[in-house]
C-alpha cells in the first residue's frame, strides 16, 4: 500500500461518521439554517472588513449598492450552485469530491483547507489581541506593518493563541454553545457601537444630517494614504466572494445536505445582510469615529468601553474556535494523531500566523486568495454533477476506476490557479474568469478523454 | 423559570441597544451609557446561559 493510499484510508476513517447520505428524518427546518447563517457571519473579521472599506475610500453610494448587489449574488450562489448539489447528493463535499477527484486529490484539498483555516484563525487571534492590547499598554500594529511590531505584541498573540487552543482542546462543544450565546450579543454590540459613535461624528440627534455626515466623514470616497482606492466593483465582488469557498467552492454542502429543499439556500440572506452588510457598515462608522485608524479593539473600546473590547475579544474567540477545530480535522488525516494533539499543532501554527499583523491588516487580499485557491474544486464538482450528464459524459470515473488521483481534475485545479495568477485583473476579479476557465477546462478534458476511450 | 430567563435575556439585549440610543439622543452620558451596556451584557449572558442550559 503506497503512503498516499495509507493517508487517504486514514482520512476516510476520520470522516466515516458522515459517509452515508443524510436520511429524510435528519433534515432540518428552515429556521435552523437562518440561525446558523446569522451566527456564523457576524465574526471578528467583520470589525476589520467594514473598517477597511472606509480606509480604501469607498463612497457611500458604492458601498450601499455594492453590498446590496454583492450579497445578493452570494445568496444566489448558495441557492443555485451549492444547495441544489447538496440536496440532491445529501453528501458533504469531502465524500462527493472523493468520488469525483479521487481520495488523493481530496487529501490535497483537505491540507490546503486546513492551512488556510489556520491563517484565518490567526487573523481572529490578532483581532482579539487588538482588544486586549490597550490593557497591557501594547500598541496595535500600523497599517503598513507586516512583521511583528514588538515583543509585547508577540507575547500577547502567543498568550491568546495558547488560551484559544487550550479551550479548543478541552471542550469544543461547550465553547460552541458559548459562541451561540455570544452571536446575538456581538451583533447588538456592532449596532450599539455604531450608534454610540454617531455623536462623535457630528450626527444630529434627529438624524437630519446623517447622509451628509456619512458622505463627508465616513465613506468619503478618498482613500487613506497608502491604501488603494476601492470602487463599486471592488465592494460588489468582495461581498460576493467573501465566502467563495463556502458557496461556489461548495464546502457548505456539509450544511445544506440537511436542507429539505434547495431553496433553503435563500436563508443565507439572513447572515449576509446582517453580518456582511449591517456589521460592515457599523464597523465603518466606528473606524471613522476614531480617525480612520485600523485598530478593531480601540474602535470598539472608544464606542462601548470595556464591553466593546470584550465584544471584539469574544468575536475572535468564538470564531477562531470552530476554525481551529476544522483546521485540526482537516490536518488530522495527514498525521493520524489524536484530536488533542493535532489541535495543539494547528493551534501552534495558528498562533505563529497571528504574530504577524499582516494576517489581519491584509485580510481583504487573504480572503480573496482563500476563495480563489479552493474555487476550482467547486467548478470541477459543478461540471461533473450538472454538465457531464447533459453531455453524455460518465460521472465518477475516478471512483469507478479506483484511481487515487483524477489527473484531469488535478490538472484543471493547478492550471486554473496558474491562469488566475497571470490574469491582468485586480485580485478581487480574478476568480470569476478563473471559474469559467475551470468549468470549460474540465469539460473539455472530459470530452477529450471520452473520445480516446 | 426558563421563560422568565428568556424574557430577561431579551430585555437585557434590548437594553444593550437602548443605552447607546439614549446616549445619541443626549439623555444619557458617555460613562452611564457604557456602564448600562456592560450591566445589560452581564445580565444577557447570565439569563441566556440559564435559558440555554435548561433547554439542553
Amino acid at each position: 500500500m503506497s503512503s498516499l493510499a495509507r493517508l487517504t484510508a486514514r482520512m476516510d476513517q476520520l470522516y466515516e461518521y458522515d459517509r452515508e447520505p443524510v436520511q429524510e428524518s435528519a433534515l432540518e427546518p428552515g429556521r435552523h439554517f437562518a440561525g446558523l447563517f446569522a451566527g456564523e457571519h457576524v465574526a471578528a473579521t467583520e470589525f476589520v472588513i467594514g473598517a477597511f472599506f472606509v480606509l480604501h475610500g469607498v463612497g457611500l453610494r458604492d458601498l450601499i449598492f455594492g453590498l446590496l448587489a454583492g450579497n445578493f449574488l452570494a445568496v444566489l450562489s448558495w441557492t443555485f450552485v451549492c444547495a441544489p448539489i447538496a440536496t440532491e447528493t445529501r453528501l458533504t463535499l469531502y465524500w462527493y469530491l472523493r468520488k469525483i477527484a479521487g481520495p488523493g486529490l481530496t487529501l490535497v484539498y483537505n491540507i490546503a483547507n486546513g492551512v488556510l483555516y489556520c491563517i484565518l484563525a490567526g487573523a481572529m487571534i490578532a483581532v482579539s489581541a487588538t482588544a486586549l492590547g490597550p490593557a497591557f499598554a501594547i500598541p496595535s500594529p500600523g497599517l503598513a506593518d507586516f512583521y511583528p511590531t514588538s515583543l509585547g505584541w508577540v507575547l500577547l498573540a502567543v498568550l491568546i493563541g495558547a488560551v484559544f487552543t487550550l479551550f479548543a482542546i478541552l471542550g469544543f462543544e461547550k465553547l460552541a454553545r458559548f459562541g451561540g450565546l455570544c452571536s446575538p450579543w456581538i451583533f447588538v454590540a456592532f449596532l450599539a457601537g455604531a450608534v454610540a459613535s454617531l455623536p462623535k461624528l457630528g450626527v444630529a440627534p434627529d438624524l437630519s444630517n446623517l447622509a451628509e455626515v456619512a458622505r463627508s466623514r465616513v465613506w468619503t470616497g478618498v482613500a487613506t494614504e497608502g491604501q488603494e482606492k476601492f470602487t463599486l466593483g471592488h465592494v460588489l465582488f468582495f461581498a460576493w466572494f467573501a465566502n467563495l469557498a463556502m458557496h461556489i467552492g461548495l464546502s457548505d454542502m456539509a450544511l445544506f445536505r440537511y436542507a429539505k429543499h434547495w431553496k433553503y439556500g435563500l436563508y443565507s440572506a439572513v447572515g449576509m445582510y446582517s453580518g456582511h452588510m449591517l456589521a460592515w457598515i457599523c464597523s465603518g462608522i466606528m473606524v471613522a469615529a476614531i480617525g480612520r485608524e485600523m485598530d478593531p479593539g480601540r474602535m470598539a473600546y472608544q464606542a462601548l468601553g470595556v464591553s466593546g473590547a470584550f465584544a471584539v475579544f469574544f468575536a475572535g474567540w468564538t470564531t477562531a474556535n470552530p476554525t481551529l477545530y476544522r483546521a485540526g480535522l482537516a490536518l488530522q488525516a495527514v498525521t493520524g494523531w489524536p484530536r488533542w494533539k493535532i489541535t495543539l499543532v494547528a493551534g501552534g501554527l495558528t498562533t505563529v500566523f497571528s504574530c504577524f499583523p499582516a494576517v489581519f491588516l491584509k485580510l481583504l487580499d487573504y480572503v480573496a486568495l482563500y476563495g480563489l485557491v479552493l474555487m476550482p474544486v467547486g467548478a470541477i464538482v459543478f461540471a461533473e454533477h450538472w454538465l457531464f450528464p447533459r453531455l453524455g459524459l460518465p460521472r465518477y470515473r475516478a471512483e469507478a476506476e479506483g484511481a487515487l488521483v483524477n489527473c484531469r481534475a488535478a490538472f484543471v485545479w493547478a492550471g486554473t490557479l496558474a491562469a488566475c495568477y497571470f490574469l491582468p485583473l485586480h485580485l478581487f476579479y480574478r476568480w470569476l474568469p478563473g471559474y469559467v476557465i475551470a468549468l470549460a477546462g474540465y469539460v473539455v478534458l472530459g470530452l477529450a478523454t471520452r473520445r480516446r476511450t | 423559570m426558563r421563560k422568565t430567563a428568556l424574557v430577561l435575556a431579551l430585555v437585557s439585549l434590548a437594553a444593550c441597544l437602548a443605552a447607546p440610543v439614549a446616549y445619541f439622543q443626549g439623555s444619557l452620558g458617555d460613562d452611564a451609557m457604557k456602564n448600562l451596556f456592560l450591566l445589560s451584557s452581564v445580565v444577557w449572558f447570565a439569563a441566556a446561559s440559564f435559558w440555554s442550559a435548561n433547554r439542553l
